[in-house]
């Protein structure tokens, strides 16, 4: 059995904000988290901005005091939060670098060797002995974050530092750190990004306004995080509340026209796979109601990432079979069935958010599109991590990662 | 690497004085780091550097010495200028201390943003700072003693125990100030101008001899007056302070726990608020 390393106990946070005037009052933070963390496990805390994770984090390091509860921390605990805070401008990087290990309790050796491991990692040449108010903000967060990356720890806590820097620094400091990842035991992140989550961590712990709404494996709770960002989004779109049924699964929000009905939407995998998966590729089924002659619909299908950025379009290449199909439909009235096959190997995993809509043309010589549905159908998927293997772990933000043909000469 | 030692728990409840004390001890080696790093930033870049903590006393008693001893005359039973050389670094100490620490908590929160101390240290690391011109200035004294031909005096041994009552003096009005500016900031404010009052009403530059007896009470619920009394008894031979010195000197002891046991409480508070 596995150890408990960290353990959260009804936990609770309160703020007065405005204190020593008249207008204090008081904020609860954090309420009632309850958490147990095993020796080995990576957790991932999201939510939207306010919802306290920092503030839980900040407690797991010891500089907030719990309100009420108690929090149990089995293991040496190195946080990245507040990085570079404690550096005094006038003295030197070195002074101060040094400085900052002593602090963390290390000998004077150690702090020399480790010194000289923070110097090559922020590259900051000679002036590593300038005073530090002469450092451009990267040099600066360089320094830092490579000083806090050579304190020994079982358990790292992290906040948001994945947008931290330029991109190049940002990439360095990522290598860096899964480095230092794969040699702790416990690794405690908070992000806004949910692929972060999945990509790091092995449980994640959701937070909704101080409160835990969802604890378990990174990819559920992921999921459901997706899911509850598009139902916000979504119930702003349509002008009406949804509730999460409606977005996932063989429920969809339902558009019709005097045109035509979308009478229903599944997605799902190919015959012959139980879960939609990267290596097993995704079928959109389309059913529709055609309810006039002389015109014909094209469907589109768009697939969006956790930012809403569309990321991939599929539709009937021009003067293709399918293309083809449809306008041989022109003048059939009724139900018609159709299936879009996203091929294996193509999209990674992830939950990923999806809409259908329609384009009409009334003769087959036009050329500009018109939607036929004021508003798209609008759903949530998830294609899980089935048996991929990556070669690197770096590689949560790309979505796209079709099978290419490799030729070697030699 | 057995976790186990590494055991923590954080609680809402305030640690017990003599656990407080326990942590401030084993956190001891902030006091020591963090005065370096502020005696180091003081001096960066200067052309002197450190020598600055040579430099600003022996700039004091030369001005005194040329001052007091050649221009002014008042008579004490010492030497005048080194009677008001000693009260000036007395009041100094108390000064440098309660003044410049009496907002540390709000100065060097980035030190508890980033790391979990009791909040303890940041007065007591401000007081060592302050400590290094103190000490150079009573060398100083020693060497002026000696040059003068006053003999050294037998009450020299009690000089650590009023040096004590110096610094806990200062302690005393910074911990109370940083708990209580939590709440009202204009504490920040206030403070200066009250210890500048003070300045005044403290035998410093006079004796205490010159305050009428009717207006004695003064001298006794004012714990510098008591300080400075000691430190000339033990220095220069003065006489030794009268009984009354030593109720507000206990006053100030006992303030000062207090003032730890409250901080120990509300340290919480200041990590949310400071």
């Amino acid at each position: 059995m596995k150890h408990v390393a960290v353990n959260i106990e009804k936990l609770t946070k309160r703020y007065v904000t405005n204190i020593g005037t008249s207008q204090s009052k008081q904020i609860t933070v954090l309420r009632d988290i309850n958490l147990t963390i095993k020796e080995g496990e990576r957790w991932g805390i999201i939510g939207k901005n306010g919802s306290g994770k920092s503030t839980l984090l900040k407690v797991l390091s010891g500089l907030v005091k719990p309100s009420d509860g108690q929090v149990v921390i089995k293991g040496r605990v190195n946080h990245i939060l507040n990085v570079g805070d404690n550096f005094l401008p006038d003295l030197t990087g070195a002074q101060n670098a040094l400085f900052f290990f002593r602090l963390n309790g290390m000998g004077s050796k150690q702090a020399e060797k480790a010194l000289k491991e923070a110097a090559s990692f922020a590259e900051i040449g000679d002036f590593l002995y300038q005073p530090v108010k002469t450092y451009s903000d990267g040099m600066y967060l360089r320094l830092a974050f490579g000083a806090c990356l050579q304190l020994a720890s079982d358990i790292l806590i992290v906040d948001e530092v994945f947008s931290v820097g330029d991109a190049s620094f940002r990439e360095k400091f990522q290598r860096e750190l899964h480095r230092y990842i794969s040699r702790t035991s416990n690794l405690i992140v908070v992000s806004h990004d949910p692929r972060e989550i999945i990509s790091y961590c092995t449980h994640c712990l959701w937070l909704d306004a101080g409160e835990q709404k969802m604890v378990g494996e990174a990819q559920e709770v992921e999921s459901a995080y997706y899911q509850e960002i598009a139902r916000l989004e979504w119930s702003r779109d349509y002008e009406r509340s949804l509730d999460e049924q409606s977005l996932i699964g063989n429920n969809f929000i339902k558009v019709e026209n005097n045109l035509l009905s979308l009478n229903s939407v599944t997605i799902g995998p190919p015959s012959g796979f139980k879960e939609m998966t990267y290596e097993s590729g995704v079928v959109f089924s389309i059913e529709i109601e055609k309810k006039k002659e002389q015109v014909f619909f094209h469907p589109g299908v768009h697939i969006y990432d956790y930012l809403m950025n569309n990321i991939m379009f599929i539709q009937p290449v021009a003067d293709s079979e399918a293309d083809q199909q449809i306008r041989s439909l022109e003048n059939v009235v009724g139900k018609i069935k159709m299936e879009i096959v996203l091929p294996p190997k193509i999209l990674s995993f992830g939950t990923y958010y999806m809409e259908v809509m329609f384009s009409k043309n009334t003769s087959s010589a036009a050329q500009y599109i018109e939607l036929a549905l004021k508003m798209p159908a609008k759903m949530v998927f998830k294609v899980s991590k089935g048996q991929i293997h990556d070669f690197s772990g770096s590689t949560f933000n790309v979505f796209i990662k079709p099978e290419c043909k490799f030729h070697f000469e030699y | 690497m057995n976790r186990e030692q590494h055991t923590v728990v954080y609680n809402s409840k305030p640690p017990s004085i003599p656990i407080y004390l326990k942590s401030v001890y084993e956190n001891r080696h902030f006091l020591l780091l963090l005065s370096w790093q502020e005696i180091k930033a003081q001096y960066a870049q200067t052309y002197f550097g450190l020598l600055w903590a040579l430099i600003r006393p022996l700039l004091l008693i030369i001005i005194f010495t040329l001052v007091f001893k050649k221009m002014l005359h008042v008579a004490t039973d010492s030497p005048y200028y080194l009677f008001a050389f000693v009260g000036m670094i007395s009041w100094n100490y108390f000064y440098g201390i309660s003044v410049q620490a009496s907002h540390v908590m709000q100065q060097r929160r980035d030190l508890f943003r980033k790391f979990n101390m009791p909040k303890l240290i940041l007065p007591l690391y401000k007081s060592c700072v302050v400590s290094v011109d103190m000490l150079t200035g009573l060398v100083l004294v020693m060497i002026l003693v000696v040059y003068e031909g006053l003999p050294i005096q037998s009450g020299l041994f009690l000089l650590p125990v009023f040096l004590i009552a110096n610094l806990f003096c200062g302690l005393m009005v910074a911990i109370w100030a940083n708990c209580l500016s939590i709440r009202f900031r204009d504490i920040n404010h206030l403070l200066p101008a009250l210890i500048g009052v003070g300045f005044w009403v403290t035998p410093i530059f006079y004796p205490s001899t010159m305050i009428p007896s009717n207006f004695s009470y003064l001298l006794y619920i004012n714990p510098m007056a008591g300080v400075l009394a000691g430190l000339r008894y033990s220095i220069l031979g003065e006489p030794f302070p009268t009984w009354p010195y030593f109720v507000s000197l206990s006053a100030v002891a006992m303030l000062t726990f207090l003032g730890v046991w409250y901080l120990s409480r509300i340290e919480s508070e200041i990590a949310d608020y400071a």
